[in-house]
């Protein structure tokens, strides 16, 4: 997995808030995030708690229980569980600290406004583009 | 990501059920993620997403009003413009050419009767990952 920041334009569906296109992509920058990074997050997610006598229903366990499973399929089997061949589940396992525990959603800061976001949003219309040909 | 926030009280009281709720098909979900063209990879098994954050993410400037249903009710779409996102690259291992993972690269979560064995390894700007049910 190779992790980049990029800034973009996102058009979202008004309704149902369904991403419909990705545009003006500016160049990538890499982001390096090493595996302790990562395992600083998962120590706390899949810290189980063995000395609370209602260890086996906490959330942390479930979790852990799920993902053993959910995981390690012994077959790339797609109707399974829905989700996927394992390939995919380890994309979206990985993804998913990196999509949520993010400078913007949870700011270092308590400023309303983090440097290097975005500042507006647009109202649109969809429409068609009409390439000329040269 | 915020590399501080797994140390918060509400990242250990509440991280694990915020993962959970949105691991399972993150990035088969058309609200959070879309599928780009990758830039750090090529060929078979090489995927490119972009994740430019959730709407709910955004921060409205507080002295404007309200953006409610009857603005522009012609508009079906609304464009975040330029706003920063995290683009994920994946590709298979090459075992040629990528550095090998041994257990010095791995840790062990869970207990003597229920554990998942997580494997990552920095090789350049890229992040190899693997899983073992124990």
């Amino acid at each position: 997995m190779t992790i980049l920041s990029r800034h973009a334009s996102t058009v979202f569906n008004r309704t149902d808030f369904n991403i419909l296109q990705v545009m003006d992509l500016s160049p990538p920058t890499p982001q390096i995030y090493t595996p302790n990074v990562f395992f600083s997050f998962l120590d706390v997610l899949f810290s189980i708690n063995t000395t609370e006598p209602d260890f086996a229903q906490s959330s942390q366990y479930a979790l852990l229980f799920m993902l053993s499973n959910y995981l390690q399929r012994s077959q790339d089997d797609l109707l399974d569980t829905g989700g996927g061949t394992r390939k995919l589940r380890l994309q979206d396992f990985l993804a998913t600290p990196i999509a949520l525990f993010n400078d913007g959603r949870f700011p270092i800061s308590n400023e309303d406004v983090v440097p290097g976001m975005g500042t507006s949003i647009t109202m649109a219309v969809p429409g068609d583009r009409v390439c000329v040909p040269e | 990501m915020n590399l501080t926030f797994p140390s918060t009280d509400w990242f250990q009281i509440t991280a694990t059920d915020y993962l959970w709720f949105y691991f399972p098909a993150l990035l088969a979900d058309g609200k959070i993620s879309q599928p780009v063209a990758p830039v750090s990879c090529t060929g078979l098994g090489c995927e490119g997403y972009f994740l430019p954050g959730l709407p709910s993410y955004i921060h409205f400037d507080p002295t404007t009003p309200n953006l409610t249903a009857t603005e522009y009710p012609d508009a079906t779409t609304f464009i975040q413009q330029n706003a920063p996102g995290y683009q994920l690259d994946f590709s298979d291992i090459d075992i040629n050419t990528d550095p090998s993972v041994t257990l010095e690269d791995c840790r062990v979560y869970g207990l003597s009767f229920l554990a998942l064995q997580i494997c990552l390894k920095q090789a350049n700007n890229s992040m190899l990952a693997s899983t073992t049910a124990l």
